[in-house]
């Protein structure tokens, strides 16, 4: 066990905010990915050949005192016609009792498939597939897995988000950030306003951690702005909804940037 | 919870397995642009220019709509109107920083027809990557060139999306069941989508023209400026025709053959696409089956093109370029100013900032 301060620990995750620079992006404020800033995303994938690299940080304080920080790194990558794939990094630190632990919270792998564009009939669907894999001090016991279905529909500048994820492995003993939970499922709606280059969201969800744990319902609220063209950058906060169990507050801020590189592109340019 | 969770995904990926085009359902299929550090080198060095750009992305994106959901051609054309003068009021004259959300503007046409939206998204990078090629002060003119062409090469390898780089008969836009209906039924906004596209190819001029970086802002300004005063009087003082890019833009076209013919068969799928939706005899059950069967057309270099020779001469039959907004050099001071109206025209500094004229009415027919 390592001891840092909180502070120690908030540096770390600012200095890694402030490091990457955007080489080449699209405009992607709309692009609603995972816990950016809401747990809800879109059925959309990452464009094909685009990478997307994602550097948040987030805080969030348990009813029981205990506060955990944490910058989850995360790269997306457009493989296939629309399909991405992807892996988090999630480096955490846990503050309980004026101990505090930090390190690796499991490295997670995940693909995400569409099948189609929303239509007049159907909206977006798409399947996505993730697993954790127990590395490093606070990653858990065993690996997981988990499949979450994804719909998004649109309504001119609003458009709804319906998720619903199931883990596919038994309970054990779990990363402490970007576990898998047994089941979870969640609504978000957002609005984009096209002139600021902004998109307002806001979500409910609700869970289990584990078969036994209680029902969990939280709500969240995210901002997501286009700051330059290439950078996106993005805030969230998220509260409990029941009165004894979730966060008694959770906040969220990141920059994402998407880029390409040219040598896997078709008929590469840079010959 | 979780086997029913699991057939419910089963069935919504079997669901969206089996939807086929034919059934109203497209593949998303959008692809990152080409890298290189020339992208966005336009948005910083041009910005009056460059946001413009976006807000012709909304008018495009809100013409569609409307003429999609607004089926009664009355009520059509007083939203038209009723976007006609906040194009030019307002979003023309504070255009958005970053390119407009396409979906959110014409949320039911993007559902209608995706595969169009896919096909001008993709010619619309194309667009922009050149201007950037070309704003790049770090490139030669040699450089800038040899980049162009370069990008042409990737974008055409998108076959599915890309139009092609040979020019297309105008008979296809020109000549069908459901030809011309836009322009005469809405000459004023057809006249502002014609001055979009007259500024989207004339652009280039003045960044193949200036031997410096502020005679390049100046050519850019004056053309904007040009583009306002197109405003002034319309639909008279819009171009009468579509502007070609060989006849608007004749020195990109001399060098870059092929994207200027891309552009020609852009901008005409753009008009085709106005009529296919504002014309009575294609009933709406019918308007993706039509559109998509003119996207299959315009995909295909085999049949209904144009000689480049005949192409070039297209612009002389059509009118020349007096018929297509007028010359895009010589608007400066001092240079000789090309002015088929006679009018005053104003200068390139104060253009942004004047007042666009009040709105006429649409003619109906």
């Amino acid at each position: 066990m390592r001891r840092v301060t909180d502070g120690v620990v908030l540096a770390l995750a600012l200095s890694a905010l402030a490091a990457p620079r955007a080489v080449v992006a699209q405009i992607d404020y709309r692009n609603l990915d995972d816990d950016r800033p809401t747990r809800v995303e879109d059925a959309y994938p990452v464009e094909r050949f685009a990478f997307e690299f994602l550097v948040p940080y987030a805080f969030e304080r348990e009813r029981s005192g205990t506060a955990i920080h944490a910058s989850i790194l995360e790269l997306a990558y457009g493989l296939l016609p629309n399909a991405h794939v992807g892996f988090k990094a999630p480096l955490a630190a846990t503050r309980q009792a004026g101990m505090t632990d930090w390190g690796l919270s499991g490295l997670k792998a995940f693909a995400l498939y569409n099948f189609n564009t929303e239509g007049a009939l159907l909206p977006a669907l798409s399947l996505r597939a993730d697993a954790v894999v127990p590395v490093g001090s606070l990653g858990g016991d065993e690996t997981q897995l988990a499949v979450k279905a994804l719909a998004t529909r649109s309504w001119g500048r609003a458009r709804l988000h319906l998720n619903g994820a199931v883990r596919l492995t038994p309970d054990a003993a779990a990363a402490v950030v970007e576990a898998l939970e047994r089941w979870w499922a969640g609504a978000a709606l957002d609005r984009t306003f096209f002139r600021q280059s902004v998109l307002l969201v806001g979500e409910v969800t609700m869970g289990r951690a584990i078969a036994a744990a209680a029902l969990e319902v939280n709500g969240g609220l995210g901002l997501r702005w286009q700051w330059r063209p290439t950078t996106v950058f993005d805030v969230g906060i998220a509260r409990r909804l029941k009165r004894n169990v979730g966060p008694d507050y959770a906040l969220t801020l990141g920059i994402s940037s998407a880029f390409a590189i040219a040598a896997l592109m078709p008929n590469d340019l840079g010959r | 919870m979780s086997r029913s969770f699991l057939i419910l995904a089963a069935l919504v990926a079997l669901g969206g397995v089996h939807a086929s085009p034919a059934e109203g359902q497209d593949r998303r299929n959008e692809q990152f642009y080409y890298p290189g550090s020339f992208n966005w080198a336009f948005l910083n060095s041009y910005p009056e220019a460059a946001r413009l750009f976006n807000a012709f992305d909304y008018g495009h994106a809100v013409l569609y709509e409307r003429l999609y959901t607004v089926p009664d051609s009355a009520r059509a054309a007083e939203a038209l109107e009723q976007e006609y003068r906040f194009l030019t009021t307002d979003l023309l004259v504070r255009p958005p920083r970053f390119a407009v959300a396409e979906e959110v503007i014409e949320p039911s046409y993007a559902k209608l027809a995706w595969q169009a939206k896919l096909m001008f998204d993709w010619a619309h990078v194309l667009h922009r990557q050149i201007y950037d090629a070309y704003a790049d002060e770090r490139l030669s003119p040699a450089q800038s060139d040899s980049l162009i062409e370069r990008l042409t090469d990737h974008y055409l390898t998108r076959r599915d999306v890309a139009f092609p780089a040979v020019p297309k008969s105008m008979a296809l836009m020109d000549e069908q069941y459901y030809s011309q209906v836009f322009r005469r039924a809405y000459p004023t906004f057809n006249g502002l989508i014609w001055a979009y596209h007259w500024l989207q190819v004339g652009l280039y001029e003045p960044l193949i023209a200036g031997r410096t970086p502020s005679e390049k802002k100046a050519g850019i300004q004056a053309a904007v400026a040009r583009f306002w005063d197109m405003l002034k009087d319309p639909p008279a003082s819009m171009p009468q025709v579509m502007p070609m890019t060989a006849t608007v833009a004749p020195l990109f076209t001399e060098r870059h053959r092929r994207a200027a013919a891309i552009y020609d068969n852009l901008h005409m799928m753009h008009d085709i696409i106005s009529d296919i939706l504002a014309a009575d005899t294609v009933p709406r059950a019918q308007k993706r089956q039509v559109i998509y069967a003119a996207l299959a057309e315009f995909r295909d270099t085999t049949r209904n093109v144009m000689t480049f020779d005949d192409w070039m001469m297209m612009g002389h039959h059509m009118g020349g370029v007096e018929a297509m907004g007028g010359p895009v050099l010589g608007l400066l001071p001092g240079s000789k100013p090309p002015d088929p109206h006679g009018g005053h025209r104003p200068r390139p500094d104060t253009a942004l900032t004047r007042a666009p004229p009040p709105l006429s009415p649409e003619h109906r027919p």
